[in-house]
């Protein structure tokens, strides 16, 4: 069975769009084992159900997928002493004003130590930071420097030790989870009467995702609908 | 208190009493673009002045958006002065005393205008927890920082320019025929 890793973004992206159902036939229609960590969970649930008063009934939607047994949770000690090492890690690679910038937090690193524990296939994260630490730091350190307006150190020491941790970890996005769901027929049913239906849905689908959060550039939802459309 | 940290703020605090002394058609213009600066230092100390002064002044920016005809904001001066006052003596506990007063106060006139739904603090947390994405930090560290839920910020963080949403190193056409693998 295949295992794929979900961070919170993923989650929330396809929540807010009404598409958290898709996980569960492209689960069953792939023999495929989805994972959350507890730090997950709790962004996800505990957050909006004690917290605010926004965002309960979305937090009850996924709950409902968690109890259904479509998300499954994972907490264990070997992930909390890895998740622990990785954050050091990763929280210790840039710094400004001789400072270390914290840009990591518990729950993305816990979701890769759940996946390194579990060898898992994929890890699905939306935002921009985790996965350009393990991609192209880089470029995160570009970001940083342009964005801060000031020198900021890279430490290649801890850059090149956190890359050695998750190198082996491979990222989707829920765009390209949607883009499945998509070419499997899964949205059909929302196929309209009108001209380029297929397009239409495509895009529509796609730009809600990124409206709520998914790191996704415009070129590449135009290149995603040229791709599928053609 | 990083002494960084302290004379930012004391600046920031000193820009802003100048621009809400005396009403001017540039002072929305002007806070505006102090608001732009506060989140530098949020970035990098992530302490808690840097943050509280990032709230702060973005929902001023907006309160004296909101309420052009009447500009008296004698007790929100009141209190800025205070807190630049304890900043100036290095006074923590007291700063940390006028900013939750700034809070409320700003609450109140918030109150007062009933122009929008959204409360004018939780706006500028959630405003700020999504530049503080645009500055490289992560979003679930971003809402923590701010106090927000990730969901109240991952919609903010759509509206993000195209420009500043990178792509890692691995193109679309690969990630999607990977992803395809998963499912077949």
């Amino acid at each position: 069975m295949k295992k794929i890793v979900f961070d919170t973004g993923p989650i929330i992206s396809l929540a807010m769009n009404n598409l958290l159902w898709i996980l569960e036939p492209l689960k069953k229609k792939s023999n495929l084992g989805f994972y959350i960590t507890k730090s997950v969970k709790k962004e996800l649930v505990d957050v909006p159900l004690n917290k605010t008063k926004r965002f309960k009934f979305e937090a009850l939607q996924v709950l409902h997928y968690i109890e259904n047994g479509t998300l499954k949770i994972i907490d264990n000690a070997e992930i909390k002493n890895q998740t622990s090492k990785l954050l050091s890690t990763a929280n210790n690679c840039f710094k400004a004003f001789g400072h270390n910038m914290n840009l990591i937090h518990d729950a993305e690193m816990s979701s890769i130590a759940l996946y390194l524990q579990k060898k898992a296939d994929a890890f699905v994260v939306d935002e921009k930071t985790t996965r350009l630490l393990i991609e192209n730091p880089k470029k995160l350190h570009n970001i940083l420097r342009h964005k801060l307006h000031t020198k900021v150190e890279m430490v290649s020491k801890n850059v090149s030790d956190f890359r050695k941790l998750a190198e082996n970890v491979h990222m989707i996005r829920s765009v390209e989870l949607a883009v499945v769901a998509y070419e499997k027929g899964l949205l059909d049913k929302y196929l309209p009467d009108i001209q380029n239906p297929k397009k239409t849905l495509l895009e529509s689908v796609l730009w809600g995702i990124k409206l709520h959060g998914c790191a996704v550039s415009k070129k590449e939802i135009e290149q995603i609908v040229r791709m599928e459309t053609r | 208190m990083n002494d960084l940290v302290r004379k930012d703020a004391l600046k920031i605090l000193n820009e802003v009493i100048r621009i809400l002394k005396i009403k001017e058609e540039k002072d929305v213009l002007e806070i505006k673009e102090l608001s732009k600066h506060t989140i530098h230092n949020a970035s990098v100390f992530q302490d808690e002045c840097s943050v509280s002064i990032a709230v702060v002044i973005y929902a001023l920016s907006k309160i004296v958006e909101r309420n052009e005809q009447n500009s008296h904001y004698f007790h929100v001066l009141k209190l800025l002065d205070k807190a630049r006052r304890a900043l100036m003596n290095d006074e923590e506990q007291n700063f940390k005393f006028a900013i939750r007063k700034l809070f409320s106060e700003i609450s109140k006139i918030d109150t007062k205008l009933k122009l929008y739904a959204q409360e004018v603090i939780s706006q500028a947390q959630v405003k700020k927890g999504c530049e503080l994405c645009e500055h490289g930090l992560s979003a679930t560290k971003a809402s923590e920082l701010m106090g927000v839920s990730q969901w109240e910020l991952m919609g903010y963080l759509g509206n993000i320019k195209p420009n500043s949403v990178s792509s890692g190193v691995v193109d679309v056409r690969s990630r999607l025929k990977f992803t395809r693998s998963l499912f077949s």
